[in-house]
């Protein structure tokens, strides 16, 4: 059997946590004052820990695949998803272990990198052509079916900054396509655009592997990943939770992963960033009549109740609560924030709850995240990322008041009329 | 068309592991890469002017205006020697090396910070970034020199065959330029406080470079110290190679041909140094 396309072995990266946190002057001088002291620290050869400032983004990640494969990489936001994907696209270096490539890579990694807005959708095309790799004959030789792809015609000698964002993205997403690589990486980038073109596009990259490509395959989307991937495998905190196998394992083991996600997660690492001496120490969804939810309801009442323990010998004061709601690429939906609530009330000192309540929770049936945020006088003093990561289920809105596709992420209660006698 | 299980040996082998060749620049890719370079160099020049009124009508106009506020300041009212040619003219063939000089050592010293996305999300050589945004200046050298050639012929200054020395000492200038100006593209990556202290740099170096005044007005005692800073021969090169009026700046030359090289050297060490962490600090 021959050798592997891709074979990497004990993958692994280790960041800085850089201090972002305290007053306007510190957090811009935070990298060179801290570089200095490191320096320092490494010249009077004084023990210098690490470990304290590191953490791990991926470690030990070993996997192979082969011509054909469509290997899909599951995991929550912050998994170290992103950090495999740019370690296998040479973005960014290892701190260890390594891997080896044959063939041209080439990457969907965001659409639109390499696209200038001055420039024309034609000049647009060779540029960011030549950036993933494309030489200008190539280019020259696959034009008309770039542009044909995309469906920009008309458009092609406008500057990209009066395009549609839409329409940006499909020109990008198609010169992408073209790239014809032995390996693709693609990350969460099939979320654009409208469905058909969606659907071209899953259609072009399963061309990719029916024509011997391998094809590395980020997504939160589940039902994309068991629809195109050959097997999976799932990373949990940088580290390798089920091993490249069968699709439907994979998925059952990162729902069932997720399904515990109504436990408070409190794992340290970059989930957790706890600065000070107030804590989350509990956290529950609850309907109306009080009964803890496993699932969300778009449209059905709910309440977020947050405990907290603190080191203090006073009662609480200015602090502020937030659940930050999200999809599940991670952009902010809502923050609800207990700011102008209680910003100004104290909190009783050893311990608490906090509790906020939704009249009609407004979000779409669809998957969802959401994390949480303590902050006193501006400062976040600790922060659990994807505390609940689950489903809003469809149910307490009449089917009329959603829009038949499940656009968009929010529900606005409104109401329509006909006015007749104008 | 399926593809059959084809020999490794025949495909393009990448190996992803912690950099340990640290001094090295990798020639065989930068290769491969070099349509990338020359788009980007293309791309800078066409975004130069977008949406100007004059457009690229500004590459002939800003050196004259230069050149006719040195003629007004140092020829006219300070009187400066200007070796024998009229005073703009002079200063015209010293803006000449200086400007490409100047404008590639700024725009490839800020070059990086202004591609954030590309080095966040995509591979390729780094260095084609800064070395694209110096090279985008050749076309403002080009323009120039074709007018300074048609000002010698308003001037019958007659063409000799000095001329072909501009090549070589142009590459010099652009070994001088790219040297410092790589290196300021990488340390831009990790403090930005290097954008602001780049113009400071630019602006001190040309009071101390004969541009509008001649190098013979330093002491010959101070001229070892003076010739230190390479851009005395490059600029004295270009008025021997226009005019021939002064002397083959020999001494001042080698100089400029092994501090421009050391230059280089060193800033080759310092980006590639700084290279491994760029996606991770920016």
């Amino acid at each position: 059997m021959a050798e592997p396309i891709i074979s990497a072995e004990n993958l692994s990266k280790r960041y800085r946590i850089h201090q972002t946190t305290g007053p306007g002057w510190h957090r811009n001088q935070r990298v060179l004052v801290e570089d200095i002291t490191r320096i320092a620290n490494q010249l009077r050869r004084r023990d210098y820990s690490e470990k304290r400032v590191t953490f791990w983004a991926l470690k030990d990640v070993s996997f192979d695949a082969r011509e054909g494969d469509v290997v899909g990489i599951i995991g929550r936001n912050g998994a170290g998803k992103s950090t495999l994907l740019k370690l296998l696209g040479r973005v960014t270096e290892p701190t260890s272990g390594r891997a080896i490539i044959y063939g041209r890579v080439g990457a969907l990694l965001e659409v639109g990198t390499g696209f200038h807005s001055e420039l024309t959708g034609r000049e647009n095309v060779f540029v960011s052509g030549a950036i993933i790799g494309m030489s200008r004959a190539e280019i020259k030789s696959k034009f008309d079916e770039i542009v044909a792809f995309s469906g920009v015609e008309k458009f092609l000698d406008t500057p990209v900054k009066r395009f549609s964002s839409g329409m940006e993205v499909r020109l990008a997403f198609s010169v992408a396509v073209h790239l014809n690589p032995q390996v693709l990486l693609v990350d969460e980038v099939l979320s654009v655009g409208d469905a058909s073109f969606q659907q071209k596009s899953l259609q072009k990259i399963k061309d990719v592997s029916e024509n011997g490509g391998t094809i590395i395959f980020i997504s939160h989307n589940m039902t994309t990943v068991s629809s195109i991937c050959t097997q999976a495998l799932v990373l949990e905190h940088g580290k390798v939770a089920f091993p490249l196998g069968r699709v439907s394992e994979a998925i059952s083991y990162y729902l069932s992963d997720v399904e515990q996600g109504q436990k408070i997660r409190m794992e340290e690492g970059r989930q957790r960033m706890t600065s000070g001496n107030i804590k989350i120490s509990g956290f529950n969804i609850q309907g109306s009549d009080g009964v803890i939810l496993e699932t969300l309801t778009s449209g059905l009442p709910v309440t977020f109740q947050i405990e907290y323990q603190a080191e203090h010998s006073k009662p609480i004061k200015d602090i502020c609560f937030s659940i930050l709601i999200k999809t599940f690429k991670g952009d902010v939906i809502a923050n609800l924030n207990s700011q102008a609530a209680l910003g100004s009330h104290k909190l009783p000192r050893d311990h608490g709850q906090v509790t906020c309540t939704v009249g009609k929770f407004p979000i779409m049936p669809g998957n969802i995240s959401i994390s949480l945020l303590i902050e006193q006088m501006g400062q976040v003093v600790d922060k659990i990322d994807d505390v609940f990561i689950g489903n809003v289920d469809a149910g307490g809105h009449s089917e009329n008041e959603m829009s038949r596709e499940h656009e968009g992420w929010v529900l606005i209660e409104h109401g329509w009329s006909v006015n007749s006698d104008g | 068309m399926t593809m059959t299980i084809t020999d490794r040996k025949q495909m393009h082998r990448t190996v992803i592991e912690p950099a340990n060749n640290w001094l090295g620049i990798n020639l065989k890719e930068l290769w491969e890469y070099r349509e990338l370079f020359w788009i980007l160099a293309l791309r800078e020049i066409q975004l130069r002017y977008r949406q100007t009124i004059l457009g690229v009508t500004w590459v002939v106009i800003q050196p004259l205006i230069t050149t006719v506020l040195f003629t007004l300041i140092f020829g006219q009212l300070l009187n400066a020697p200007s070796e024998n040619v009229s005073y703009s003219l002079f200063a015209f063939a010293g803006l000449l090396p200086w400007n490409i000089f100047s404008q590639s050592l700024q725009r490839a010293g800020v070059s990086l910070t202004r591609e954030i996305r590309l080095i966040t999300k995509i591979f390729f050589p780094r260095i084609i970034i800064p070395m694209a945004s110096a090279a985008s200046t050749l076309i403002d050298f080009l323009v120039s020199l074709v007018i300074m050639i048609i000002l010698l012929y308003f001037f019958n200054i007659p063409i000799s065959t000095h001329i072909f020395a501009i090549p070589i000492l142009l590459c010099i200038n652009l070994m001088l330029s790219i040297g410092v100006g790589i290196a300021f593209a990488a340390l831009n990556v990790y403090y930005r406080d290097f954008t602001y202290v780049l113009p400071f740099v630019i602006q001190v170096w040309m009071y101390a470079s004969p541009l509008a005044y001649s190098s013979k007005l330093i002491p010959p005692t101070w001229s070892w110290i003076y010739d230190l800073n390479p851009m005395v021969g490059v600029i004295d090169g270009f008025r021997w190679a226009l005019f021939g009026t002064i002397d083959f700046p020999v001494h001042s030359l080698l100089y400029s041909l092994a501090i421009g090289t050391l230059v280089l050297l060193v800033g080759l060490v310092i980006f590639r140094r700084l290279e491994r962490s760029f996606a991770d600090v920016i």
